[in-house]
């Protein structure tokens, strides 16, 4: 027997994207109304039972009453929402303007022709079906086929369950994307563009699509990208692969940089006396000091830096190119018109032009 | 002293007007590592230390009291802070630190090493300190980091690559600026260069 349901649940669910759709799915149920008096049958109850034994509490909004519990005055209201549409009946084999809906057959069907009503989106990427333009849509299903679909429509309902508010496509899509798995991307696309306004997150197969589950791998994803750029900079860190075994890396790094920098600030204010004497012997002893430097024995980290390789064009600047390229950096010209006591402001760039030397000669 | 704080107060405005901007038209490709190893950010770092170096040097042949590496370290890490541009909550921390509250911190940090060694804490049993690995570790972090003691994990976790690659670039320069003075390659270990004038 042809078990057909014809469904217009109360609870519309949408927003104004849907608007169109709803009034397609009103105007459609009308004149189902009419047509479909005379017939009306249920859902049997092996699809029942086994759509809602799988169905998510969410879901039932989507998959009316009428489909759970098979009630007929359902189909009297005239509120239309078509998640689950079922028509069918050799009565009304032209169906047209049905716009973009989605029908779910009753396993139980008859051999004779059975009119299934499908998204778009859902037609083309499903192989299965006549790509059909919207809408008029007629198909012939064994039934076997729609138990595979009914099948595959449980397992997509209780995999997709991300939409904040549920909507009439994401049954269809859950079922598309079940059905056809190559283009569920495309698909997903398709339906995804549709709702701009609303964040859509797809959980992966096999992992839990609790909204706290989310955020928790949102957060441990971010948590873990910036562990592992901490990675890339910490030397000997590549190795380790707990997070605690790399903060501790990461903690040692620091404080040895500390420790380095407080070693060399004791040398430099040991040096502090020398730092104007200095500056006035620089002219004559760069070459001396160029040619002598040897490479420096460096941490890795700082060993590895090729950006230090200055061009050679500063080695016979005068001081006037100097002052140019050092007035190009956009933080330097501060200094000049603030610090009234610069008394040595000639051997200040010559100065400078021994300075990037070392780096040249002594980081490679 | 008066210039040296003139000249932080100048860096300073222009830092927080040039905040807003940055921070906005900040480009997402350049990280903390390009940045700081860049040549130029290690020119302008050392144009900038050698100034404060002088200065400090000239603010404290004046009460002639050996200008020991604190002051050295300390004005280190100032110029560092100030080439963050103020982006970082640690150059910031450092910047806001220097201006006078260095007495209530270092009270603050004597006080707080007393309560860790305190006698209750070796009789309880340390069983349950070691449960929670990940936070200890991130709290003694963001010891660490300056300026970063209430801040959550992740940003800890970019605060603290930025703080890595700016220390990394203040040995370089300093590095350098002390093979420069000195005229001989300074170990870190400490031996003393060989001299070559």
């Amino acid at each position: 027997m042809l078990n057909c349901l014809l469904n217009s649940p109360e609870n519309v669910v949408g927003n104004g994207t849907e608007v169109s759709l709803l009034e397609r799915q009103r105007a459609r149920l009308e004149w189902l109304d009419k047509l479909q008096q005379p017939q009306q049958h249920y859902v049997t109850n092996v699809s029942n039972n086994s759509i809602e034994s799988h169905v998510n509490p969410r879901h039932r909004s989507l998959i009316s009453d009428n489909l759970l519990h098979g009630e007929p005055e359902h189909q009297d209201d005239p509120s239309a929402k078509a998640d689950v549409q079922i028509l069918g009946d050799d009565s009304f084999p032209g169906i047209a303007n049905f716009g973009k809906e989605l029908g779910f057959v009753s396993p139980e069907c008859r051999s004779s022709a059975l009119t299934f009503h499908q998204e778009q989106s859902l037609l083309r990427t499903c192989s299965r079906l006549p790509v059909a333009v919207v809408e008029e849509m007629e198909y012939v299903f064994d039934k076997d086929r729609l138990n595979k679909r009914k099948a595959e429509f449980v397992v997509a309902v209780e995999c997709k369950d991300k939409r904040i508010k549920g909507d009439a496509e994401g049954v269809e899509s859950a079922a598309s994307e079940k059905s056809c798995g190559e283009t569920s991307q495309e698909n997903s696309m398709a339906l995804e563009v549709q709702k701009p306004d609303y964040i859509h997150v797809r959980a992966r197969r096999g992992q839990a699509t609790d909204s706290h589950s989310l955020a928790e791998r949102a957060r441990r994803e971010k948590i873990n990208n910036k562990m592992k750029y901490l990675q890339d900079m910490v030397p000997g860190c590549s190795r380790i692969l707990g997070r605690a075994g790399m903060l501790d890396e990461i903690i040692n790094y620091v404080q040895s940089l500390h420790r380095q920098v407080e070693f060399l600030s004791m040398k430099l204010a040991a040096l502090n006396p020398q730092l104007e004497i200095n500056t006035d012997n620089f002219e004559k002893e760069f070459p001396a000091y160029i040619t002598s430097f040897p490479t420096a024995t460096r941490p890795s980290a700082v060993a590895n830096l090729p950006s230090l390789q200055l061009n050679p064009v500063q080695q016979g600047n005068t001081s006037c190119e100097l002052d140019v390229l050092i007035s190009s950096s956009a933080t330097l010209p501060e200094l000049y018109p603030d610090s009234s006591s610069f008394s040595k402001v000639q051997s200040f760039p010559t100065w400078e032009s021994g300075l990037p030397r070392p780096y040249n000669v002594g980081f490679h | 002293m008066a210039s040296s704080i003139s000249e932080l107060n100048f860096e300073e405005s222009n830092r927080k007007k040039r905040r807003k901007t940055g921070e906005e038209a900040r480009d997402p490709n350049t990280g903390p590592e390009t940045r700081w190893r860049s040549d130029r950010e290690q020119r302008i770092y050392s144009t900038k230390l050698f100034e404060a170096l002088r200065q400090v040097r000239r603010n404290s042949s004046q009460a002639f009291k050996v200008s020991g590496g604190r002051e050295v370290r300390a004005a280190a890490d100032r110029v560092l802070a100030v080439s963050a541009k103020g982006r970082t909550r640690w150059s910031r921390a450092i910047l806001t630190s220097r201006l006078g509250l260095r007495l209530g911190c270092n009270k603050h940090k004597k006080a707080k090493v007393g309560k860790v060694t305190g006698s209750s804490r070796l009789k309880r049993p340390a069983k349950k300190r070691h449960l929670p690995a990940v936070q200890r570790k991130a709290k003694v972090l963001s010891r660490l980091v300056p300026g970063c003691r209430k801040v959550s994990f992740p940003n800890l976790l970019e605060e603290a690559s930025d703080y890595i690659a700016a220390l990394e670039m203040q040995v370089r320069a300093m590095t350098a600026l002390t093979e420069l003075l000195t005229g001989a390659p300074v170990d870190r270990l400490g031996s003393s260069p060989g001299s070559l004038l």
